[in-house]
């Protein structure tokens, strides 16, 4: 069993803790909030990105199961800018826990959907995305 | 960010939220009833076509044959699906009569498509040559699918064909000659029964010996059974087990019927008890003949 707290909390803000897990070469983000605003997310990710690139991060693993509220636009920028640029880094492996509602993965396949339209030449393949139901799978699968 | 401005801001990227996901489901609703339409046609379009086809293959079976040589004569083929790889064969000419039950590989429309090509291979050699054994027809039968599933260019070996029973009466003589490919010969010769056990060969398929030829003499009375696997591998019963050979043959060998019709009418309607709730497993086919 991995205790969250064990791992280092390396950054935080009021919507998103993030720890290092540096025996997987993996970051965690678990959002503490039902909602995250777009500068907050976009800033925590940059923040993130920062440490990804020190910490040599190939996996990542994104806790979203306090959420509620799935916020496109802050969706759009996390795949089409962060995801792309951190891929340059070798960080290409995500996993993503999500909400155990089925409306909130609805409303993810919906935003995928979306961004696979507006941005076709989008290549979803150079990532690796597993969804899991908690951290411990996400790790066990590094 | 202000707790009240926060909480704008959610209400209304929830309300986005709420409005897309319904967008993206509307969507996805539209998409399958398309999908739904498109497999609709399709499968009209497929139930269409196979009725036809079990018109088409409805004209193998003879329509209610009767010769003065048989005192009774039934046969019934029940494909699995509306079309199948089973077929009663029947000819005659002034001399002879020619009957047989045939078991193509598989079932469905590739078994349907079997029993077309063998029933015309069967009729074409029989009328080419009347003077024929019923060994050297299976022969000549097997030659046949052998060739025309031979390795083509382009296109890969199939070794697909039939088992069955070929008998051939004859008219003068009053003697039966008969030829198996991978099914058993079963007849009631004064009053004993005779389980002919099948060789290992088959039409166009392995053949690993020739095909044999035998002959029995038959009088008034006896009797024939030819059946395809379909009858005694049928599933059923209270262990969901087969129908097998012995359970076949308790009930031929049942002498309390008024007659073959009976005796046929009750073995059907016995494998249907059998059969139960159970699928059927295979095609099946029969033909029963009293002299």
């Amino acid at each position: 069993m991995i205790n969250q707290s064990e791992n280092e909390i390396i950054w935080s803000n009021d919507f998103l803790k993030l720890h290092n897990i540096p025996n997987k070469s993996c970051g965690l983000f678990v959002a503490t909030k039902e909602y995250i605003p777009i500068e907050s997310f976009k800033n925590a990710f940059e923040k993130a990105a920062v440490f990804a690139k020190q910490n040599n991060w190939q996996n990542f693993i994104f806790d979203k199961r306090n959420l509620t509220v799935f916020h496109q636009p802050s969706m759009e920028w996390y795949y089409t800018t962060w995801k792309k640029e951190l891929a340059s880094s070798g960080l290409t492996r995500h996993f993503k826990i999500l909400p155990k509602e089925n409306w909130f993965k609805a409303s993810v396949e919906a935003g995928k959907d979306e961004i696979k339209s507006k941005y076709p030449n989008f290549n979803f393949d150079a990532f690796e995305v597993k969804y899991v139901d908690n951290v411990d799978e996400a790790l066990s699968q590094i | 960010m202000e707790e009240v401005q926060y909480y704008k801001e959610q209400l209304s990227s929830l309300k986005d939220m709420f409005s897309r996901t319904t967008e993206h489901m509307q969507k996805l609703q539209d998409e399958l009833k398309i999908a739904k339409d498109k497999l609709e046609a399709t499968n009209l379009s497929l139930n269409q076509s196979i009725t036809y086809a079990e018109k088409i293959q409805n004209h193998l079976i003879p329509i209610k044959y009767s010769n003065c040589a048989f005192s009774e004569i039934h046969y019934s083929v029940i494909q699995r699906d509306q079309i199948g790889g089973d077929f009663v064969f029947i000819y005659e000419d002034d001399k002879r009569i020619y009957f047989a039950i045939m078991d193509c590989t598989g079932h469905g429309i590739p078994g349907a498509l079997l029993t077309m090509m063998g029933y015309n291979f069967l009729n074409e050699i029989i009328i080419s040559n009347d003077q024929l054994a019923a060994n050297e027809i299976l022969k000549q039968l097997d030659k046949k699918f052998q060739y025309f599933f031979s390795i083509k260019q382009g296109r890969d070996q199939i070794r697909d064909g039939m088992d069955g029973v070929l008998c051939i009466y004859d008219l003068t003589s009053k003697k039966l000659q008969y030829s198996m490919a991978g099914r058993p010969f079963w007849a009631k010769i004064k009053g004993q029964w005779f389980k002919q056990r099948p060789d290992r060969n088959s039409i166009g398929g392995h053949t690993i010996s020739d095909f044999e030829l035998h002959k029995v003499d038959v009088n008034k009375g006896d009797e024939i059974f030819l059946f395809s696997d379909g009858l005694t591998d049928q599933f059923g019963g209270e262990n969901n087990k087969k129908f097998l050979t012995k359970r076949l043959f308790t009930h031929l060998n049942d002498d309390n019927f008024l007659n073959l019709e009976d005796k046929t009418n009750s073995l059907l309607q016995k494998l249907k008890d059998w059969q139960g709730d159970e699928e059927q497993t295979d095609d099946i086919a029969y033909i029963a003949i009293k002299f």
